[in-house]
């Protein structure tokens, strides 16, 4: 629990490359790591988070806890290369090189779940976020969450012990 | 933590790993910064879909005419109020503006400061001496009950408790009595007993919130308003309301805000009968939680065109009978050429005004007052139940017409499942409320007698630990002024537990607790795996902690802890019965 999840919000910085440069520090190898997950390429991955880390940068002046605004950000982007990938009717990604075998099969059933239950089951279990926490950052009640997260854990339990 | 969430933790971690950042990450960063930064407005306009208004927003207007109140409102105030009105109204997102892009002030919005004026008031001794002085100082007379409703209600004095303490307050004419319900009194002096928009009109209320602009439109809306009571600011603002005199002295010997308003030309308009069709036209508040219960709303306040409305907002302390310390509010209407009547209202009923909730009577208990839950295998039907059946008082409000699955010492369980015609055995709710003896380890999970539970009363962890379970959702909250621990879980529906005392359709289903001072050979606390799980961990000073657990579907979560929770309210510390 809580690995990519940090305490530190670099908000009150006054200095806004300093803010970023903080930022960046602190959340980006475990932005990358997240959105890996849900992408499965570190390409794809960093090329979405980069973009996040810009828009940050553009609304630095606007936004108090660039921290949580850069998690929402990485998550819609993903959200978006996920729905591009459908529209696509491409495959998904074959399982990273290495993977040991249960983490393989892990992989293959995320892929069958959709997007939201996916994501949701990502920032719960790899992100380390409560639900209410998870509602912020995707942007949905807490409630739809919670649904997606009971929904998504039937699937992966039924999957996965088959 | 059940086998799923430990193969999930451990597999997505090992997935996550197989990604590398590349090394110069930071500086492609920073590089596509620089290029973004050339030409910045190409994007803008490029992805605008209109682009003769770029930045024209349905949530413009509303903000801009909210900061026009707050600027009204802020240049006419008698007394100086919180600079923090602005900036709250302004940075709250509008639920009705669709809008794709991460909304970070959801979560990093601070919490709205306290107006220090209202939640936390400082009296004003020489106002509080004054009115004291001359509360009963008119010459009413003795006081009288209240006549019956649709009755006229003549000059004078006059006392009732229906507001939760003793009131007493003197009349300088005749009204008809139109409304005297729990929390609620309506006094209208109308020329045309079916035209009474510009009539004079006072009426007194508890209110456990303002109306937010769309409660106040929603015929019904029935729950708590959600705005705080004592936060006048941001319900001025929120409604666009125009000030026209504002000041904070005494009332009732109390701190007391007086703000006089009317609605602004552009605020909403509610599309029911009591409004007549005149716009705008809106409902102010919500009663003291007495009323939660009901389908429809009470005959509640409106504000609208063609009226100006003088409102005096009471603090009020301490616990008064199912209101708590929600204020009491005096709310006088006249047409806009008759707004000196309520310098009458201010010398006459207001100046007169007394009131004893039943906490400050010298030598009271605190008496939590509701109804008395019927017998268990009955339904208790939506309303305010008081009960010292757990041993510490308690009242609260149940939302809707529940079983009484079970009422025995420290242990009470409502359920919602079997009744008609809107629920169903599996779409219901199930609200059970115990005084937590301990929780059980896996071991003791099918164990029935009451002594299996020996995990302490607060180490939810350990039993999350050991029994299978995944936590959905843990956070900390207040209930009943208390520091609360809410979690939502679900049971592994494929453990293979099954208690004898429960239904096979509920498999999984095993003991998680027990109940203190538990009198039976058997325990009745048991979960399923088939529900959603919520559990809140209210402390009870030293002593074995109120446990209340909701299982249902999603949809019932919100509102069992918007009414039940949200207004629960609890005595003095006590033990459980029978130590």
């Amino acid at each position: 629990m809580g690995k990519v999840r940090t305490t530190s919000e670099p908000a009150g910085f006054a200095d806004t490359g300093t803010v970023l440069e903080r930022l960046f520090q602190t959340e980006y190898t475990g932005m990358v790591r997240l959105a890996f997950t849900l992408v499965g390429s570190t390409a794809e991955a960093e090329d979405l988070v980069q973009d996040s880390f810009v828009e940050v940068s553009r609304r630095l002046h606007e936004i108090r806890k660039p921290g949580a605004y850069l998690r929402s950000a990485v998550v819609s982007r993903c959200r978006s290369a996920l729905r591009r990938r459908r529209v696509m009717a491409m495959h998904p990604p074959e399982p990273p090189a290495g993977l040991a075998s249960e983490a393989g099969e892990l992989w293959d059933v995320l892929a069958e779940l959709s997007e939201d239950q996916r994501i949701v089951v990502v920032l719960r279990y790899y992100g380390g976020y409560r639900a209410s926490e998870i509602a912020q950052i995707v942007d949905q009640p807490a409630a739809t969450v919670r649904s997606h997260l009971r929904r998504g854990l039937a699937a992966l339990r039924e999957e996965l012990t088959t | 933590m059940s086998r799923l969430t430990d193969r999930l933790e451990r597999d997505l971690g090992q997935i996550a790993d197989r990604a590398t950042p590349s090394t110069n990450a930071w500086e492609t960063i920073r590089q596509r910064i620089d290029d973004q930064a050339d030409e910045p407005e190409m994007e803008i306009i490029m992805l605008s879909p209109n682009q003769n208004e770029p930045v024209r927003t349905r949530r413009w207007l509303p903000i801009a005419a909210a900061a026009a109140a707050v600027a009204l409102i802020g240049g006419l105030v008698f007394a100086a109020t919180s600079g923090d009105g602005d900036s709250d109204v302004v940075d709250r997102p509008d639920p009705t503006v669709p809008d794709d892009r991460p909304d970070p002030e959801a979560e990093i919005a601070p919490e709205p400061d306290g107006d220090p004026e209202v939640a936390d008031p400082a009296p004003d001794p020489e106002a509080e001496t004054e009115i004291v002085d001359d509360a009963r100082g008119g010459d009413g007379g003795e006081p009288r009950d209240i006549p019956l409703v649709m009755q006229t209600i003549e000059a004078g004095a006059y006392t009732t408790d229906l507001l939760g303490g003793t009131l007493t307050f003197e009349l300088a004419q005749d009204f008809e009595l139109v409304t005297a319900t729990t929390n609620r009194l309506l006094m209208i002096d109308a020329p045309e007993p079916l035209v009474t928009v510009g009539a004079r009109a006072i009426s007194f209320s508890r209110i456990s919130g303002w109306n937010t602009p769309e409660e106040s439109v929603d015929q019904l809306f029935a729950g708590p308003g959600s705005i705080d009571p004592y936060d006048l600011d941001t319900w001025l603002a929120d409604e666009r309301l125009i000030v026209s005199d504002r000041e904070t002295g005494g009332a009732a010997g109390r701190v007391a805000q007086a703000v006089t308003v009317e609605p602004s030309p552009t605020a909403v308009l509610s599309d029911d009968l009591v409004c007549g069709g005149t716009a705008p036209c809106f409902w102010v508040s919500s009663l003291s939680r007495e009323e939660y219960g009901e389908a429809l709303r009470h005959q509640e306040s409106v504000v609208t065109e063609g009226e100006v409305s003088r409102l005096w907002i009471v603090t009020i302390e301490g616990s008064g009978r199912g209101a708590g310390s929600d204020p009491l509010v005096i709310q006088a209407d006249t047409s806009p050429d008759d707004t000196d009547w309520f310098d009458e209202v201010a010398a006459t009923t207001i100046a007169s005004l007394a009131f004893t909730a039943e906490a400050d009577a010298a030598g009271a208990t605190a008496g939590l007052a509701g109804l008395e839950l019927p017998a268990a295998g009955t339904f208790a039907d939506p309303g305010r139940y008081a009960t010292d059946l757990l041993g510490v008082e308690m009242a609260f409000d149940l939302p809707i017409t529940s079983q009484v699955a079970g009422a025995r010492a420290n242990y009470l369980s409502l359920g919602s499942s079997l009744i008609p015609p809107d629920f169903d055995p599996e779409g219901g709710v199930v609200i059970e409320m115990m005084r937590h003896a301990g929780w059980s380890t896996a071991d003791q999970a099918l164990d029935g007698e009451v002594d299996a539970a020996s995990l302490d009363a607060s180490d939810i962890d350990g039993w999350i630990e050991s029994n299978g379970v995944d936590l959905l959702d843990d956070r900390t909250i207040e209930v009943a002024g208390r520091e609360s621990r809410v979690v939502d879980l679900q049971i592994d529906p494929t453990l293979d537990l099954q208690v004898p005392t429960c239904q096979l359709e509920w498999a999984p289903c095993f003991f998680y607790g027990a109940v203190a001072n538990d009198s039976t050979s058997q325990r009745v606390a048991w979960v399923t795996g088939q529900q959603v799980q919520r559990f809140y961990l209210v402390p009870i000073g030293d002593s074995e902690p109120l446990l209340i657990r909701v299982s249902g579907p999603d949809e019932w979560f919100d509102m069992v802890e918007t009414t039940l929770i949200g207004g629960l309210e609890l005595g003095p510390d006590a033990p459980p019965v029978g130590n």
